[in-house]
């Protein structure tokens, strides 16, 4: 297990632009726009009036009803969008990191060098999925925790020299600081939902020869409009619809959370449900669409993967 | 006449007169230690067997002695040694040769030999 | 009786309608250095493949006691090579490097690599890719030379290095790496560099098995001989494998023949490594 852990930390160092450096850059750009409010407000009077959600807020001691409320939304919302770029960008690197997992070694020759080593094809296959279905998402989660206090620390700063005593409402905090943890026991879904999506860029990345980008954008393109044309040209009756929701599951799958996009029934799980519910439904949600039809084929894809590796020996 | 080609003789011979020489020329003396196969190798580039095959008939021949667990040294009498049986290969094989090329070329040994100990070098 | 490091039993290797390796048959004892020569396509590369498991062959093969096709695993934890002078991942650190081969080799030894890199000008914060290709060659032999192996396999080891890393490199592994309880096969065009490093001599041509001789029985077996315009006809009637032109004489190869039978003819050498390959490749297929 040693070698595995090894074969993570050598992914870590590899890829850590993408999956260190970029999500902290974003981070530090979010974080540097709200200092420049917080100096703005701290520097140019505190008379400033503050207008969130059309509700004028004033920074005094007791701040009204309606006034935390416009505070909480907007917060919850500022949150949102952190977590949707947070984990977009995730996604994206995760996205051509599968792709080029397999790939990138045999364009570069190093994996003779790899291979010279005693390391079973199967433990660098596993070693790189861990990386992106595990490491990389916690990394980002880790990243956004840091940003969200950081962020809340700015406003309170700001508010406090204004002389508000903002910290009076908890049910404000409580979600910002809960959702990270759902998060992270959401976990495991993230794993079992990503993974064909993730064996199937994996399988691209050791089969083809060049240009896996190309295949992994063109193979569903190029057959759904196939199938489209056969479909109504020869008046089958494909089900169009399932074939749309194979293709929209392989390519949103690294996203974690894109399970909550899929048809579902009224249990679909909201993001104010009580915090258990929210996983549990998170759970069901996946599991009526295609969650263990996915892991299967994630299993043999990755079969095939480490197969074709076994026999890449370029020299 | 030269030719861009390989010698005529095996590399462990080449070796062994290389050796030699070193003895007769009083680079090497006795009692110095011999490098092992393995610098001897490295040094010349050559495969250690080469090596061992050279040394093991210097050894043969009395001219280096292994000492167990020391290493290998030139033999205390190697000089001499060398001195008397290059002093036989000089009058059993190279000098008659010598003798036969002047004839070949009409000239008077006695002269040559008389010129090159009065005057020369 | 020395133990077979590598005993091949007629591989064969198809691609296709083509057939790179031709029912090869042939054993390298422990602690021999063989020189695997051939022209590119000749099947050396596909021979090599096959010995680190690399590619999947027909026929019977066995390295170190391992089937390379199943026991690949187990096999590379004793067999070491070089693929190419260029495949060390080129983003990584010289000390982050290290670090994980000595994690993950249980044959590496830490202080001996450390040693060698401290002869060298390569510093554990170099990232691999400004590095230049000689000092590449250095890190890679160090890790190589600091794992305790029993075969190591070069493939064009010193392919574009200049003399000086190149001369370095086989003395450092003559010197600090070679013993009797391991074999080394190399491949490389630059015959001449290696010809008295090696023990044995491969020659393979068209995926067949043209030569495999120790080069003392080469250098008993092989004479050239530049025969002297008379004896030209007395030259052909024992048979020379090869002939070429030499200052505007004729220089003839025979194989086998012994040397008194040859002397009266002309003057008689051992022919170079690579002159030896020249003839065994361009004439009859003996």
């Amino acid at each position: 297990m040693k070698t595995i852990l090894w074969l993570i930390k050598r992914e870590y160092w590899e890829h850590k632009d993408g999956f260190l450096w970029a999500p902290a850059a974003v981070s530090a750009l979010l974080i540097g726009i709200m200092l420049l409010w917080s100096i703005g407000k701290l520097f140019f009077g505190m008379n400033g009036v503050l207008y969130v959600n059309d509700v004028e807020v004033v920074f005094s001691n007791v701040l009204s009803e309606m006034q935390r409320n416009a505070i909480h939304e907007s917060i919850s919302f500022a949150t949102i969008c952190l977590y949707f770029l947070l984990y977009g960008l995730l996604s994206f690197v995760t996205f051509f990191y599968c792709l080029g997992a397999l790939f990138d070694e045999r364009q570069d020759k190093s994996i003779l060098f790899w291979k010279s080593l005693p390391i079973s094809d199967a433990a660098t296959v596993v070693s790189k999925a861990i990386m992106a279905l595990v490491i990389a998402p916690l990394i980002t989660l880790a990243i956004t925790i840091v940003t969200i206090v950081v962020l809340i620390a700015l406003v309170w700063i700001t508010a406090f020299h204004g002389g508000a005593m903002f910290a009076g409402h908890a049910d404000m905090y409580k979600d910002l600081l809960l959702a990270p943890l759902q998060m992270a026991l959401l976990l495991p879904l993230h794993i079992l939902w990503a993974a064909p999506t993730l064996a199937w860029l994996f399988f691209l990345s050791s089969a083809v020869r060049t240009k896996p980008f190309l295949f992994a954008i063109g193979i569903p393109l190029i057959g759904g409009t196939v199938l489209a044309f056969v479909n109504e040209g020869f008046h089958l009756s494909l089900q169009m619809e399932i074939l749309f929701r194979v293709f929209s599951r392989a390519y949103t799958g690294l996203f974690p959370g894109s399970w909550v996009f899929n048809p579902g029934f009224d249990t679909k799980p909201h993001i104010n449900d009580g915090f258990f519910t929210f996983i549990a439904g998170s759970w069901r949600m996946a599991w009526e669409n295609g969650l263990w039809q996915g892991a299967i084929f994630a299993t043999a894809m990755l079969s095939v993967t480490i197969r074709l590796r076994r026999n890449a020996g370029e020299m | 006449m030269t030719y861009p080609w390989h010698d005529s003789t095996p590399i462990y011979r080449q070796l062994k007169e290389k050796i030699v020489n070193m003895l007769l020329e009083g680079v090497l003396q006795p009692g110095d230690t011999v490098p092992s196969v393995r610098q001897i190798s490295a040094e010349y580039q050559l495969n250690p067997l080469t090596v061992s095959k050279a040394l093991q008939e210097l050894a043969d021949e009395g001219l280096i002695e292994k000492k167990r667990g020391i290493g290998m040294f030139v033999a205390g009498g190697a000089i001499e040694l060398l001195r008397a049986s290059e002093r036989k290969k000089f009058q059993d094989i190279e000098w008659p040769l010598v003798v036969e090329r002047a004839q070949q070329l009409g000239i008077d040994l006695k002269q040559l030999v008389n010129r090159n100990v009065k005057g020369g070098k | 009786m020395v133990a077979s490091i590598v005993s091949a039993k007629g591989i064969t290797k198809r691609f296709g309608k083509s057939i790179a390796v031709d029912n090869l048959r042939f054993e390298i004892p422990q602690g021999r250095i063989v020189g695997l020569i051939g022209p590119n396509g000749s099947g050396k590369t596909t021979t090599l493949k096959a010995i680190l498991g690399l590619t999947p062959f027909e026929g019977d093969l066995t390295v170190l006691g391992y089937d390379p096709r199943t026991q690949r695993d187990a096999l590379m934890q004793e067999v070491c090579f070089i693929a190419d002078v260029a495949i060390l991942p080129r983003w990584i650190r010289v000390s982050d490097l290290v670090d994980f081969v000595a994690a993950v080799h249980p044959k590496f030894d830490r202080e001996k690599a450390d040693r060698y890199l401290a002869k060298t000008k390569l510093k554990p914060t170099m990232k691999v890719k400004s590095l230049s290709k000689g000092m590449v060659v250095q890190l890679h032999l160090a890790l190589i030379m600091s794992i305790k192996a029993r075969l190591l396999v070069l493939d064009e080891p010193t392919l574009g290095l200049d003399i000086l890393y190149r001369k370095q490199f086989y003395q450092s592994l003559m010197e600090d790496y070679f013993d009797e309880e391991m074999s080394i096969i190399i491949t490389t065009h630059q015959v001449e560099e290696i010809e008295n490093v090696l023990s044995d001599a491969m020659f393979i041509r068209e995926g067949k098995l043209v030569l495999f001789e120790s080069m003392d029985r080469i250098g008993e077996r092989f004479l050239e001989v530049i025969v002297k315009p008379e004896f030209e006809d007395a030259a052909r009637e024992l048979n020379p494998i090869d002939q070429r032109t030499l200052f505007g004489k004729k220089a003839m190869l025979f194989d086998g023949v012994a040397r008194d039978a040859l002397e009266h003819l002309g003057e008689v050498h051992a022919p170079s490594l690579s002159d030896l390959f020249v003839a065994k490749m361009t004439g009859a297929l003996q």
